[in-house]
C-alpha cells in the first residue's frame, strides 16, 4: 500500500493507475457528499465526476497544506454548494419554464421529498423531511451538519475541509440543531 | 398540552433520524463514466477549430467586410455630390459675377 505522497506524485505525472485508485478509494464519500447536498443521484453523479476532473486538472497546485482526502472534500462541497446556487437562480425563471415544459415534472419539486439510500426503513419518512428542512439552513450550518451527520465526519476533520478552527465547528453544528428544531416544531405545528 | 409533547417528540425523532446512516454508493460504471467524460474533454480542447466554428468565424469576417465596404462606398457616393455642389457654386458664382471680395482685398484695394 503506497502512501499518500507517493500517490501525489504520481498523480502529478499523470500516470492513470494512481488516478484509478484515487476515484476508486475516494468515489463514495464524494457522492455521498454531494447526495448530502444535492438530493438527487444524478446531480451527485455529476458532481463527484466534476470533483474528480477538477482533481486530475489541477492536481499540480496542491501543496500538501491539507490531506489529499480533505482538499478533495473541500471541492466536493464547494461544487454542489455552486450547483444549489445555481439551481436556485434557475428557480426563479421556474414559472416560465414550467409553461415551456408543459407535462414535465418540476426536478426541484420531485426533490422536495428526498430518501437517503443509506437510511433506515423505518427513518425514510422522518430523514426526507429532515433533508428538506437541512436545505433552508445557512451554507455553512449546512456544511457542517451534512459532513457530520451525513458522511460521518468529526469535527476537525470538518474544521480542516471547511478551513475554520474547531469550536466554529462546534458553534455551526450547534445552531443548526436549534434552527432545525425550530424549523420541525413549526412544520409539525402546521400539520397537526 | 399533551399535542405539544407529541409535536416535540416528533421533532427529536426527526433529528435523531440520520443515525446510524449508510454512506451512499456509486454505481459499477462511475469509473468508466468518469474515464469517458475526460477523453471527451480532451478531445473537445484538441477540436477547438471546428469546423462549425470555422464557418461562423468566416461569417463573422465576410458580415464586418460587407460593412466596412458600405461605409467606404456611401463616403465615397457623398464625397463626389459635395464636389458637383461646390463646382455648381463656383460657376454660378462666376456666371453672375457674385464674388465677395475678402477683406484682404478690399484692404489692398485702398
Amino acid at each position: 500500500m503506497e502512501n499518500e505522497q507517493q500517490l501525489i506524485e504520481r498523480l502529478k505525472e499523470r500516470d492513470s493507475q494512481a488516478f484509478k485508485t484515487l476515484v476508486e478509494e475516494q468515489k463514495d464519500r464524494i457522492y455521498n457528499t454531494c447526495l448530502g447536498f444535492l438530493h438527487n443521484h444524478e446531480d451527485a453523479e455529476d458532481t463527484a465526476q466534476e470533483v474528480f476532473i477538477t482533481v486530475f486538472d489541477s492536481i499540480d497546485s496542491f501543496r500538501n497544506e491539507a490531506s489529499l482526502a480533505t482538499w478533495i472534500y473541500r471541492i466536493a462541497v464547494t461544487k454542489s454548494l455552486e450547483l444549489i446556487r445555481y439551481r436556485k437562480r434557475k428557480k426563479r425563471w421556474s414559472f416560465f419554464e414550467a409553461v415551456a415544459n408543459e407535462g414535465n415534472p418540476d426536478r426541484v419539486s420531485a426533490q422536495d421529498m428526498f430518501e437517503h439510500p443509506g437510511v433506515a426503513l423505518e427513518n425514510k419518512e422522518r430523514s426526507a423531511i429532515l433533508f428538506r428542512e437541512i436545505d433552508k439552513l445557512t451554507e455553512n450550518q449546512k456544511t457542517a451538519f451534512i459532513l457530520h451527520k451525513v458522511e460521518g465526519l468529526a469535527y476537525k476533520e470538518i474544521a480542516d475541509v471547511m478551513e475554520t478552527s474547531v469550536s466554529a465547528v462546534e458553534s455551526l453544528i450547534h445552531r443548526a440543531k436549534t434552527s432545525l428544531r425550530k424549523q420541525l416544531h413549526k412544520f409539525y405545528k402546521d400539520e397537526s | 398540552m399533551k399535542k405539544d409533547r407529541n409535536i416535540e417528540q416528533e421533532v427529536e425523532k426527526t433529528l435523531r433520524s440520520l443515525e446510524g446512516i449508510e454512506r451512499a454508493q456509486t454505481n459499477d460504471f462511475f469509473y468508466s463514466r468518469l474515464q469517458k467524460r475526460l477523453e471527451n474533454k480532451e478531445e473537445g480542447v484538441s477540436r477547438k477549430w471546428n469546423p462549425q466554428l470555422l464557418v461562423a468565424a468566416a461569417a463573422v469576417i465576410v458580415l464586418v467586410l460587407f460593412n466596412i465596404l458600405t461605409v467606404l462606398e456611401y463616403q465615397e457616393a457623398y464625397g463626389d455630390a459635395e464636389t458637383v455642389r461646390q463646382q455648381n457654386l463656383e460657376a454660378f458664382t462666376e456666371d453672375y459675377l457674385l464674388e465677395i471680395p475678402t477683406i484682404y482685398e478690399l484692404t489692398d484695394e485702398e
